[in-house]
């Protein structure tokens, strides 16, 4: 085993230790925008470890570049998609958690007045 | 038209970087789709200047801020119970063109604590969504302070002195 190999394992199992930190956050958090905060930063550093530790392990170049790659798109689109999907479901008047103490985006949004309807009391539906 | 060079250039890599295998029916063939896409789009404010010096310490900065908020967002996973105090703050901005405001937004979502939730006044204000809410003046401030390392790296020098001056909304 060469130094590169365990270079490359170290950053991959650090890697995929950040990615599996990122999944329990989008269980753990309260509310969909805690959820994006897990969903965006961890997942992207996780990615971009796992990544070069591809690159150390792997000899060809090209296969660098295309690595090279996934990690400028992770860069590019994962801020874009939690900012799509905070901004929908804050327009669409998703409940913010108990845990918030300021809104200053409130009444400027175009997010309903009303809370959203209750969801069906547990029971009612065959998934709970 | 250095802009659109640039796009065409960053087409090319990305189109010979796909296919894994740099060849000069590649390049060619990447080459002429960037050229008729930044034809077809063009995009206006792309980095008209670029300091080397500001665009390192900027993704030096960068880099740091990710590991730091990646870190963060760990150990609130890994408290037996996360003690979050969520807010939305609004920011002014001043960037003076689009491209940058985009670069400020999605560069605020990678750093601790803050996620961009809200884009309005056509790109002046940005809100942003913070884990761990204690002063809204302070996340003002280390957002403008990112955008000023931005506009130093990227901005026009007319950009460079509109986020110099002070903040005339919201402040405080």
């Amino acid at each position: 085993m060469s130094v590169l190999d365990a270079i490359g394992g170290t950053l991959m199992v650090a890697g995929a230790a950040l990615s599996l930190l990122a999944a329990i956050g989008l269980h753990r958090f309260p509310d969909v925008f805690a959820r994006m905060h897990a969903a965006t930063k961890p997942a992207t550093l996780g990615l971009v470890l796992l990544v070069a530790g591809a690159a150390a392990v792997v000899e060809q170049g090209s296969v660098g570049l295309k690595l090279g790659l996934a990690a400028a798109l992770q860069f590019i689109t994962a801020p874009v998609a939690s900012h799509m999907v905070g901004r929908s479901a804050y327009r669409s008047g998703t409940p913010l958690s108990p845990d918030t103490v300021l809104d200053e985006l409130a009444g400027r949004s175009g997010r309903p007045d009303r809370p959203p309807p209750e969801p069906p009391a547990a029971g009612d539906a065959g998934i709970a | 038209m250095k802009g659109r060079a640039l796009v065409v250039l960053w087409l090319a890599v990305v189109w010979v970087a796909l296919w894994g295998a740099p060849s000069v029916p590649n390049l060619v063939v990447g080459v002429g789709l960037g050229v008729l896409l930044a034809l077809r789009y063009p995009l206006r404010g792309f980095p008209p200047v670029a300091r080397p010096r500001a665009v390192l310490y900027l993704g030096v900065t960068f880099a740091v801020d990710l590991v730091a908020s990646s870190l963060e967002v760990a150990r609130e996973v890994l408290s037996r119970r996360p003690r979050l105090r969520e807010g939305i703050v609004a920011v002014p901005i001043h960037c003076p063109t689009r491209v940058l405001g985009m670069l400020v937004a999605n560069m605020v979502s990678l750093t601790p604590g803050t996620l961009t939730v809200d884009v309005a006044d056509g790109g002046r204000t940005l809100y942003i969504h913070v884990l761990r809410l204690r002063d809204p003046g302070a996340v003002r401030a280390s957002v403008q302070a990112l955008e000023r390392r931005a506009v130093a790296a990227f901005g026009t020098r007319e950009a460079r002195q509109a986020v110099r001056e002070p903040p005339t909304r919201g402040a405080g």
